[in-house]
């Protein structure tokens, strides 16, 4: 598979699970470059320009974030934040600073595996429809006719609903931040009103159930608490 | 002592006109009889009026009435009339007869009423004191005592009013009580302070000016003063005031407020001792349980490290032969109990933060079914193969919560489910309009909480008795956590019966005040 020769940077001061988490990787046949801390980080991904980057926001020396915004000026490659738990705010800083995902420590192999998967997946295999159309399973949105589907059944959405949908499906598989969605949906103005959110996801999830009754998409929208929602990429 | 005068003077007039009174009334009766009558001695016809002088007033008067009938009767009725010689020695007979007759009557019929004065004023002090030490001993604590000890020492003694002032140093006493609230007690000034142990053993008031501007005008009322102390140690005082014309307190009065500064004195330092001694038992206790739960955290953690540190040696150990599938099934034996520690250290982080007060939730409006929702969809694969029930009406309000908060609350509900259900009993999840507050509650059909037990299980590591015998353990946090978080957003937590048969745990939620956002019409 291709996937199994993309390149990884770990970037993780702590030696026991560096040393651990990079020799399951390099055991599933990724490349993988450890860092301990964020200098050894940015001269790697100067020389390496690695796929993928798994990054522990609590570093010696330049931090989680100051390697995030480095890579950010240069590449849209997808990194994975390593977080400790009850870190919310420094991982919603990570996300809005671009991170594509993260991972709560400490977590088993198999997540980690589901998640580099997943992140290598949208870069890799990026299907673009030739109409511009987003698709996940059953639910697709043509922004050409502003028109979202379930199946064959038309789903009626208000304009801050449809726009939500549309922001959601573009970063299907990442965590898009409350902050993020309330900016592209209702501007800059609302970015605290986070509240907003849950309603219109409430009223979406209905709509959406009503048109899907065998219940296909009933997981589609994940809410991650105080941080943000994602569509599930991998439906 | 003018004032101790004034009464004297009073009661003597009194007296005199007592005996006046019944001397003229007898000397008439005597003049009707004797002198129209025409009874030849109608003297002991005195001995009435000395005998009922001495019920009034006591012997003195009476031994007096006795003088004034020897000579009114001398003076009026034995000639020569109208002067004081007597003619008749039989007439010297009468006399000294009525004299000494009259006195004795007197002297012995006062004394009869001084005795029956005195118990009646030993029984008043008796009862007196009885209200005190029954005031102290239906009370539990002095304090509940003092209000009506001193409303009850202010009438038994003739005060206008008693109070008890605490502290060292009199001058800067605390008022703790007082008979009569509507006046403020007077502070320093000069007064009379009660001195035990004098030359003769009896108590006695020490007139006691402090320095300062001294008043030059007449004290509108007299202070005193008796210190409460326990052994040597001053606690405060007992203190009393009336009008300075009543002159000092009687022996009475003195012992009477002698003996409640007494049992004052103790009965507050008894309720410091006890107070110690709760705060003592407190602090003890606290101990004790702090003991318990560090036994209890360090057997939970050191169980699952034990079976890490015994498997992962044996994977290290070259000299093992294994077989690749006996490794791997060792590999994830660390790997569940390395989750299982995870899983305790993430309650313990989560109970620190809730009791270190770190916990600074956000409030937002959310609705119920998103927090539900979503929480369900996050332990849906560990709840299955449960039948799950849903039951979150749409028009509930919303209610104003942290987000994170929420959704562990209902995370932490729906873990608990998992943990201590077998996984074929039905699971609800329902949500209620409840006044300002939406009810939710999380249930099962499994084998509940013994009724018990329902009130402990919110407590921190407590797990249910029954349970421990069948391996179904938790951490004992996860419910705990679930209440401080609820608290923290202005919420509450209940347990009861399931009608499915097994636990239901509610948690109530403050309804947001904010309505949700407008909605505009269809794409």
């Amino acid at each position: 598979m291709t996937e199994r020769r993309a390149s990884i940077l770990l970037v993780e001061d702590d030696d026991g699970t560096r040393r651990a988490v990079a020799s399951n990787l390099e055991g599933h046949g990724y490349g993988v470059r450890a860092a301990a801390d964020g200098e050894e980080a940015l001269v790697l991904w100067e020389l390496r320009r690695p796929d993928l980057i798994l990054l522990d926001l609590g570093l010696p020396g330049i931090d989680g974030i100051g390697v995030l915004r480095r890579v950010r000026r240069d590449a849209t490659t997808p990194v994975i934040i390593l977080s400790a738990r009850g870190e919310e705010r420094d991982k919603v800083e990570a996300l809005d600073e671009g991170a594509d995902d993260y991972l709560a420590k400490p977590f088993g192999m198999a997540e980690l595996h589901a998640r580099v998967r997943a992140a290598l997946r949208r870069t890799l295999v990026r299907d673009i429809d030739p109409t511009g159309a987003l698709q996940i399973g059953t639910l697709r949105l043509d922004p050409d006719r502003r028109l979202v589907t379930v199946g064959d059944v038309e789903v009626r959405l208000t304009p801050r609903e449809y726009e939500l949908v549309k922001v959601l499906l573009a970063n299907a598989g990442r965590v898009v931040t409350r902050g993020r969605l309330l900016r592209a949906v209702w501007g800059t103005a609302y970015a605290e009103e986070g509240h907003y959110l849950h309603v219109y996801v409430g009223q979406i999830r209905r709509k959406l159930a009503a048109a899907d009754p065998d219940g296909a998409l009933a997981d589609l929208f994940v809410a991650e608490p105080g941080v943000g929602y994602r569509i599930r990429g991998d439906s | 002592m003018t004032l101790r005068g004034e009464i004297g003077w009073h009661a003597l007039g009194t007296s005199v006109a007592i005996v006046a009174a019944s001397l003229a009334i007898t000397t008439v009766a005597v003049y009707l009889v004797q002198d129209l009558g025409g009874v030849a001695d109608a003297s002991m016809l005195y001995l009435l009026a000395v005998a009922l002088v001495a019920y009034l007033r006591g012997s003195w008067a009476a031994v007096a009435t006795a003088i004034g009938a020897f000579l009114t009767y001398n003076f009026l009725f034995l000639p020569p009339r109208f002067t004081f010689l007597v003619a008749d020695p039989q007439h010297i007979l009468t006399l000294i007869l009525l004299l000494t007759v009259g006195a004795g009557i007197g002297r012995l019929t006062g004394l009869q009423r001084d005795q029956a004065e005195r118990s009646e004023r030993r029984e008043h002090e008796a009862l007196a004191l009885f209200g005190v030490s029954r005031a102290i001993t239906s009370a539990k604590r002095m304090e509940d005592a003092i209000p009506i000890l001193v409303t009850g020492l202010a009438a038994d003694t003739r005060m206008d009013r008693v109070w008890i002032g605490l502290g060292q140093i009199w001058a800067q006493e605390q008022v703790v009580a007082t008979s009569d609230p509507t006046v403020e007690a007077p502070g320093s000034g000069p007064h009379s302070i009660l001195r035990q142990g004098t030359a003769d053993g009896q108590p006695t008031w020490v007139r006691l000016s402090p320095p300062g501007p001294k008043g030059t005008t007449r004290e509108s009322l007299a202070l005193y003063r008796l210190e409460l102390a326990d052994g040597s140690e001053k606690i405060g005082s007992l203190w009393a005031a009336r009008d300075p014309r009543l002159g000092l307190p009687t022996h009475e009065e003195t012992r009477l407020l002698a003996a409640a500064a007494d049992q004052i004195g103790q009965g507050i330092m008894r309720d410091r001792l006890s107070e110690q001694a709760t705060e003592l038992e407190v602090a003890r206790r606290s101990e004790e349980l702090k003991a318990a739960l560090l036994d209890s955290v360090s057997h939970d953690l050191r169980t699952p490290l034990s079976t890490i540190r015994a498997t992962a040696g044996s994977l290290a150990d070259a000299s093992l032969e294994l077989a690749d599938e006996k490794r791997r099934a060792m590999a994830r034996e660390i790997d569940a109990e390395a989750e299982r520690l995870a899983v305790l250290v993430g309650g313990l982080l989560d109970m620190s933060r809730v009791e270190g007060g770190a916990l600074r939730p956000t409030s937002e409006p959310m609705p119920v079914s998103e927090i539900v929702e979503a929480a369900v969809q996050r332990a849906r694969s560990a709840l299955a193969p449960r039948p799950l029930v849903l039951n979150v009406p749409d028009g509930l309000p919303a209610v104003t919560v942290d987000p994170v908060l929420a959704s562990q609350v209902v995370d932490n509900l729906l873990e608990n489910v998992v943990r201590h259900t077998a996984p074929e009993v039905r699971v609800r999840v329902s949500a209620t309009a409840d006044g300002g507050a939406v009810r939710l509650r999380v249930e099962d059909g499994g084998e509940g909480v013994p009724a018990d037990s329902l009130p402990h299980i919110f407590e921190k590591f407590y797990r249910v008795p029954a349970r421990r015998e069948t391996g179904r353990q938790g951490t004992g946090l996860g419910l705990a956590v679930v209440k401080g978080m609820a608290e923290a957003m202005g919420g509450s937590v209940d347990a009861s019966r399931s009608e499915l048969g097994g636990l239901a745990v509610d948690v109530t939620l403050p309804v947001a005040v904010e309505p949700p956002p407008d909605d505009e019409g269809l794409v």
